[in-house]
């Protein structure tokens, strides 16, 4: 069993990276795939979060209380999930957001996503840059099969963007490891 | 010429009906069948759709059609359920202004601003009558009801220009004593492509003629003296309010299908 | 409408794709959180096979206007959540005495009142048995994940048309905003109302056996009388006999109650042992993954889950309980537990609100009652 979740605050897009990821596991590399996701009623405000958890046929755990993999782009919510952080196999996050990050038992990933998305189009496409990088530090994570599903996911003018984001961020990652 | 007795024959069933003696209720029936008649439309494509109250007993059970007796207020959103599911139908929706401009008030807005294909005749007694003559928001101000034993503290509100301002393609005013006007009125309404509302003043002697001293006779004279079809005249005007084309709902809804290739 | 084949999808998506595969051809609906997008994919994607889509003023003109629809002969369907369902309940009603094949989607938010909108819960199942006035008998289903938001949306349309009665997809904001993979098939099961054969004038009361009248269409010729009143075998109201109101409302009863054999389904497993856990909806899931991990430590623990709520699966609960201790697990307080209640004897329950456990939580609950 594999458990991400992928955090931040309303409106950068992580129930879409939670999406892409839970698609390309799903479908591109033939897993049994569960995505939840959690946001307050307010559109712009709150802490929202995707839940991506990986198992075996008939997946009843739906629920993530301790991720293995940690992705998050906002510093208010690694604050606020700061014990479950502590916790964690792989903390990977948006390094021009967050820049606080308190001890933790796991591996720490500082990518500066929002910046590397900016300098390659728009910094909307960071969760995406999130996604390559957990593709560089997870074995399980297929960087192919990701790009295939960002392809099938987003309107044509934004694949190009998208594919190097996640490029980009596999890269961040590699030259850490 | 066709008789009243063939019209009776052909359009009114379960007779005697339960109208009080007075009531306006069967002068409908026989302005509503009679401009079907003289109409193009085929009887077996009328749907009559009617809410709550004496004024929805008019088509259910005795006008000779396919009839949809519905829930208090609701009869203009089951009405455009049936005309977006089948646009070949001619929907008509008899409702009493409680019915139609109380509970339902809202759907009447949103029916008029859609502009949807359905013929509404709102039956108006100025009271609830059937629950025993309770005040409605048609009902004067200052007016005695048997809620309102002390007058009406509230206000009425001109509900056919309220229609007329939310949309409404085809909207007008008569009363059950301008029979041949309002028998012309439902069958422009038929020919309307888009929401008609035609505002029936009509007399209802048990709740509201007793408290005035007056029968059924007595209001339809009265309907007479204090009506006019000068719209400057002081007296209420009875006649056509509006009559313009604009964007219909169940037409643009059904092109969109076209466009897309639906079926 | 999507091709067969195997998709990666949300519960509301496969929800709305299932109504188009069943021949869904009218949806009328509000907008309201967790529901919506049944709504906005209809929207989309309900014209281009046909179909009828409205947004209306509210969710009580949505659901007349299926209603209305359904009587020129469309499969016809809305989607709402507990507030919309509330407003609709009058209606429903109308649906049932009328005797109105339709789908009404119910994907429960966490109440009472405006609650949490985001948030699962499972309190408005005893509404969905009892919320409108009068004596009445409704079908109910519980999708668990989101196969089953396909496959039990094509069923309610099944049941709906083959009784004429309105059906609830009950589902929950866990199972409607989850996204799983899920297959759609080439064919599904579609079921057509029963049409009467020419010269039959009673489509309100029948003697068949399976106390389901044949319903003609608007437009047919055959003059309909259709109403919420009560009334007799041709539409006729009958407002005072007692006769009439007899016959009627316990053919209407009747109706569910005698083809509660073809209605019911449930999944069980292990359902004689010392403990089963009883659950439904999406709060099923972390409940079976708890037995299954209860039986690999060796524990004598089964599962029961109903798919249908309404009709509940009476029979089958009361000989569970005869034999053993039940745990009840749901995301409510008071969901379904009166229904449970009154079959079992020896009950435990574990409620939850706001969101669902892990498997583990429910697991612990399984030891407790256990020891």
């Amino acid at each position: 069993m594999m458990k991400i979740r992928i955090g931040g605050w309303a409106g950068q897009g992580t129930v879409r990276a939670g999406t892409i990821l839970g698609k390309s596991l799903a479908l591109e590399q033939g897993y049994h795939v569960v995505q939840q996701r959690s946001y307050s009623a307010a559109v712009r405000s709150g802490i929202a979060y995707s839940d991506v958890v990986v198992d075996h046929e008939g997946l009843d755990e739906l629920v993530i209380e301790c991720p293995d993999h940690l992705l998050v782009l906002y510093q208010d919510t690694l604050d606020q999930w700061e014990e479950m952080a502590s916790k964690v196999e792989h903390l990977i996050v948006d390094s021009s957001r967050v820049g606080r990050v308190e001890k933790t038992s796991g591996r720490v990933y500082k990518v500066p996503a929002g910046r590397i998305a900016e300098n390659i189009a728009t910094s909307k496409a960071a969760n995406v840059v999130l996604l390559g990088a957990l593709a560089g530090v997870s074995a399980e994570v297929d960087l192919n099969c990701l790009e295939k599903t960002v392809k099938k996911e987003f309107p044509e003018k934004y694949v190009d963007i998208n594919v190097e984001a996640l490029k980009k961020g596999y890269e961040a990652v590699l030259e850490k490891r | 010429m066709i008789t009243a007795a063939e019209i009776k024959e052909k359009y009114v069933r379960n007779h005697p009906s339960p109208f009080c003696p007075g009531c306006g209720g069967g002068m409908v029936l026989n302005a509503m069948s009679r401009a079907v008649e003289r109409s193009d439309v085929e009887k077996e494509d009328i749907v009559a759709v009617s809410g709550i109250g004496c004024a929805a007993w008019i088509p259910s059970p005795h006008w000779r059609v396919d009839t949809l007796h519905t829930t208090h207020g609701r009869a203009i959103p089951f009405a455009s359920g049936v005309k977006i599911a089948n646009r070949d139908l001619e929907v008509m929706v008899v409702s009493g202004d409680g019915d139609c401009a109380g509970i339902g008030g809202n759907h009447l807005l949103h029916g008029a601003r859609n502009n949807i294909d359905l013929n509404v005749l709102m039956v108006n007694n100025g009271l609830y009558a059937m629950t025993g003559g309770q005040v409605a928001p048609t009902t004067e101000h200052g007016e005695r009801t048997l809620t309102t034993p002390h007058g009406n503290p509230a206000s009425s509100f001109e509900v056919a220009e309220v229609v007329k301002a939310a949309g409404a393609s085809h909207v007008a005013r008569w009363t059950t004593y301008h029979m041949k006007e309002l028998i012309a009125e439902v069958e422009k309404a038929m020919e309307t492509d888009g929401f008609s509302f035609i505002e029936i003043m009509t007399q209802c002697p048990t709740r509201k003629g007793k408290k005035q001293g007056m029968d059924g006779i007595d209001m339809l004279a009265w309907y007479k003296e204090n009506t006019s079809k000068d719209k400057e005249s002081d007296k209420m005007f009875v006649g056509t309010l509006c009559d313009v084309e604009k964007p219909e709902l169940v037409g643009s809804i059904y092109r969109q299908i076209d466009e897309l290739g639906g079926v | 409408m999507m091709d067969a084949g195997e998709y990666f999808l949300e519960g509301n998506i496969a929800c709305a794709e299932a109504a188009m595969k069943a021949g869904c051809l009218f949806y009328a609906g509000y907008p309201i959180t967790p529901a919506s997008e049944v709504m906005n994919h209809l929207s989309k994607e309900l014209p281009k096979v046909g179909g009828r889509f409205v947004q209306m003023e509210d969710e009580i003109a949505s659901i007349a206007s299926v209603i209305g629809s359904s009587w020129t002969g469309l499969k016809s369907m809305t989607a709402t959540s507990g507030p919309g369902f509330s407003l609709m309940q009058e209606n429903l009603g109308y649906a049932v005495m009328t005797e109105t094949p339709c789908v009404v989607v119910n994907v429960q938010r966490a109440g009472p009142s405006t609650g949490q909108a985001t948030k699962p819960g499972t309190g408005d199942v005893m509404q969905a048995r009892f919320g409108s006035q009068g004596d009445y008998e409704i079908i109910a289903l519980s999708p668990n994940s989101v196969q089953e938001m396909f496959d039990l949306t094509v069923r309610s349309f099944a049941l709906s048309e083959r009784y004429r009665v309105p059906v609830i997809l009950l589902a929950d904001a866990g199972v409607g905003h989850m996204r799983e993979r899920v297959k759609i098939p080439e064919e599904v099961e579609i079921v057509d109302r029963k049409k009467p054969s020419s010269g039959e004038k009673e489509f309100f009361d029948t003697s068949e056996e399976d106390h389901v009248p044949p319903m003609p269409n608007f437009g047919e010729g055959h003059e309909l009388l259709v109403t919420g009143s009560t009334h007799l075998g041709d539409g006729s109201r009958d407002t005072a006999s007692f006769s009439a109101q007899d016959r009627l409302v316990r053919r209407l009863v009747a109706k569910i109650e005698d083809n509660k054999r073809d209605i019911e389904d449930w999944e069980e497993r292990d359902a004689d042992a010392e403990l089963v856990v009883v659950s439904y909806g999406s709060m099923s899931r972390p409940a079976r993954g708890a037995v299954k991990k209860a039986r690999e430590k060796g524990h004598d623990v089964g599962f029961f889950r109903p798919k249908t709520m309404w009709p509940s699966p009476e029979e089958r609960l009361k000989e569970i309980g005869e034999g053993s201790k039940v745990l009840l697990a749901e995301l409510s307080l008071r969901g379904y537990r009166m229904e449970v209640e009154r079959c079992v004897d020896d009950l435990y329950v574990y409620d939850r609100l706001n969101s669902l456990p892990t498997v583990d939580e429910v697991y612990e609950k399984i030891l407790e009652v256990l020891r």
